[in-house]
Formats: structure tokens, C-alpha cells, sequence
């Protein structure tokens, strides 16, 4: 008999409160996750959100931290590369060093492609630089060609003919710079951008990428970086 | 004695998502451990959409919304397909692009 009551009274127990408890947390509308993306782009020659320029191996004291284009190109005595930083702090709200980056992604606009596939090589950069006095000559990672070596490099694709995985221009390109991004995020390392360089500069035959710049002031094809987080 | 007969119950309701109970908590089960990856995607020089990929496939069936603040603000909410993935967000107004943008993005029931 005790047995019978005691199951009786835990049926209506139960019976009560789940429904008043379902009702508390508010089921239909729970958010179980929650990710912020910070979006900078070069839209204009005024950003101050992008520095970028390329140096020109055949124009070794030159700069063209002001040209509507870069190039990343390979040719012996004629290399290119491209110098890029974004300034993270142009985030708005800020990212906080506590925050998880859960993928960050280099976006440049491709305008010219090359006639062959080629490897293009993203490299985090140590040293600092300048958009407007950045040469061939005075480039962080120095003037020997096919250095850092790609086993260095952060990210890579390929970009030109078939079987590159872009293959036409205009459109986006992008790399995946998630660690990079995570490391200055959180104050383990400086930012001072990327260096991109074409993965074999040594070419008897001139293999040119040209990217939009911020220079080019088109919103539509700014350089951008795209950065996903937990905050 | 209350508690202990109402969470079995409240838990086989919600299932793997569900929020854990007692004294106000509000810690979540995420259905998805390692993150996901948000891209907007531009029509000339405003974002119409958002890609959102990694999604893993215990999300499926949940409900995400997406935010875009730029030159003004919109929103856009889809759910998430069997098997999770990727994913495009359609915004309900076009944002114009500008130098420092913003993505809110909220996996919800």
C-alpha cells in the first residue's frame, strides 16, 4: 500500500513539474552557439585597414605601395611579390585576446592569371614593413629567391591554368590563415601580415598572378581578410 | 527528489542540445566542437549572403541566423540540413561593403 502511494505521488510529481520546467528554459528560442566574424577590407586608397604592395625584383629600389594592382610573379630577374597586413584592431567590437578563432581567411581578387598552374606560397612575415618604402631590395625576408623556403610557408593554392584550383579570373582567391590569425590574436606573436611569393621563382618564362589592390578603390575587389571567432 | 525525476524527462526532450538544469544555469551543450567558417558573398559592393561551412552534422535541424553590420545592418535565418555542412544564409536586405565589417552569427532550436 505504501509502495502504491509512494509511485502514485511520484507520477503526479513529475507530471507537474516538467512542464514548468520546459517552460523555464525557454526551448523553442535557446542559442546553443554563438560566432562573430570581422571583416576587414581595402576599399579604398585611404583604408587604413590593409597595407599592401609588391616588390618588383626587376625595379629592386622601387615601391608601389600606391599601384591599383600586385603581382606575384615568377621569372628569373623579374620576380614579384606581394606584402599585405590588416589591421586587426579596426574590429569592431574587438576581438579579445581570450577569443577562440575558429578559421581565418585571405581573400585577394585575382584580375590576370598565369598560363601555367602555379603554387602561390603564403608567408607569415617577423619583421616590420611599410606599405610606402617597402622594395625588392629592403623586403623583410631578403632578396634571395625561392626563400623562406615553402616548407616554411603558412598556406598555399595553386592559381592559373587547369589543373589549378582557380582557374579564371575574377573572382576570389584565399588562403587559410586560421593559426596565424590566432597566434597575434592572442598576443603570441606580432602582426606584421604576409609575404606572397610564387612557390618556384626560378622560371625561364614569365608566370604572372595580378591581384586587385586597395589602391584600385572597388569595394567588390578589396583585399580582405576574413576572421571567425568565439568571442 | 523533484529535480532528480524532472531532468531525466527534460533531457530525453531536448536531446544532445539541451541546456543543463538547477539554480538558474545556463550552460549549453554546442553541437559543434570544432568551430565553423563564416564568408560573406558580395553582389557588386554589397554582401547579399553568408556562407557559413564546418558545420557539423549533430547541428542539423537547428536554426541558424546570421547578422551583417556594415554600411547598415540586415538579417537572414535558414536551418541547417541533415548532415550539416555548408550552408548559405540569404540576408533580407543587401549591406554595403565597408572597411571594417561585422557577422553575428547564432546557432539556435
Amino acid at each position: 500500500m505504501i509502495r502504491r502511494l509512494t509511485l502514485a505521488l511520484i507520477g503526479i510529481t513529475a507530471a507537474a513539474v516538467v512542464p514548468a520546467l520546459a517552460s523555464g528554459v525557454s526551448v523553442a528560442s535557446s542559442t546553443l552557439d554563438t560566432y562573430r566574424t570581422c571583416v576587414l577590407s581595402g576599399v579604398s586608397a585611404a583604408s587604413t585597414a590593409v597595407a599592401d604592395a609588391f616588390v618588383n625584383q626587376g625595379s629592386p629600389n622601387a615601391n608601389s605601395g600606391t599601384t591599383t594592382s600586385m603581382d606575384v610573379q615568377a621569372r628569373t630577374g623579374q620576380n614579384r611579390r606581394v606584402h599585405i597586413r590588416f589591421d586587426l584592431t579596426l574590429c569592431s567590437p574587438a576581438v579579445a585576446s581570450t577569443a577562440t578563432v575558429t578559421d581565418a581567411q585571405l581573400d585577394l581578387f585575382v584580375t590576370s592569371i598565369a598560363t601555367a598552374c602555379r603554387t602561390i606560397d603564403v608567408f607569415r612575415v617577423a619583421t616590420t614593413w611599410a606599405e610606402t618604402t617597402v622594395t625588392w631590395n629592403n623586403q623583410p625576408f631578403g632578396t634571395a629567391v625561392d626563400n623562406p623556403p615553402a616548407a616554411q610557408r603558412t598556406a598555399f593554392t595553386t592559381i592559373g591554368a587547369a589543373p589549378c584550383t582557380y582557374t579564371a579570373t575574377n573572382q576570389y582567391v584565399s588562403w587559410s590563415v586560421t593559426a596565424d590569425v590566432a597566434s597575434w590574436v592572442s598576443g603570441a606573436a606580432t602582426n606584421h601580415g604576409w609575404m606572397l611569393r610564387d612557390d618556384s621563382e626560378v622560371s625561364g618564362t614569365t608566370r604572372l598572378n595580378r591581384f586587385s589592390a586597395s589602391e584600385a578603390n572597388n569595394a567588390a575587389r578589396a583585399p580582405r581578410l576574413v576572421i571567425t571567432y568565439r568571442p | 527528489m523533484t529535480a532528480a525525476l524532472a531532468s531525466p524527462a527534460l533531457a530525453a526532450t531536448l536531446g544532445s542540445t539541451s541546456r543543463s538544469l538547477g539554480a538558474g544555469a545556463a550552460a549549453v551543450t554546442r553541437c559543434d566542437s570544432d568551430g565553423l567558417a563564416t564568408r560573406p558573398n558580395l553582389s557588386g559592393t554589397t554582401v547579399v549572403s553568408v556562407t557559413v561551412s564546418g558545420i557539423a552534422s549533430e547541428c542539423e535541424d537547428l536554426i541558424v541566423r546570421a547578422t551583417v553590420t556594415g554600411g547598415t545592418s540586415s538579417s537572414g535565418s535558414t536551418v541547417i540540413p541533415s548532415g550539416g555542412g555548408t550552408l548559405t544564409v540569404t540576408l533580407a536586405a543587401a549591406v554595403g561593403v565597408v572597411e571594417s565589417m561585422r557577422i553575428d552569427l547564432t546557432v539556435s532550436k
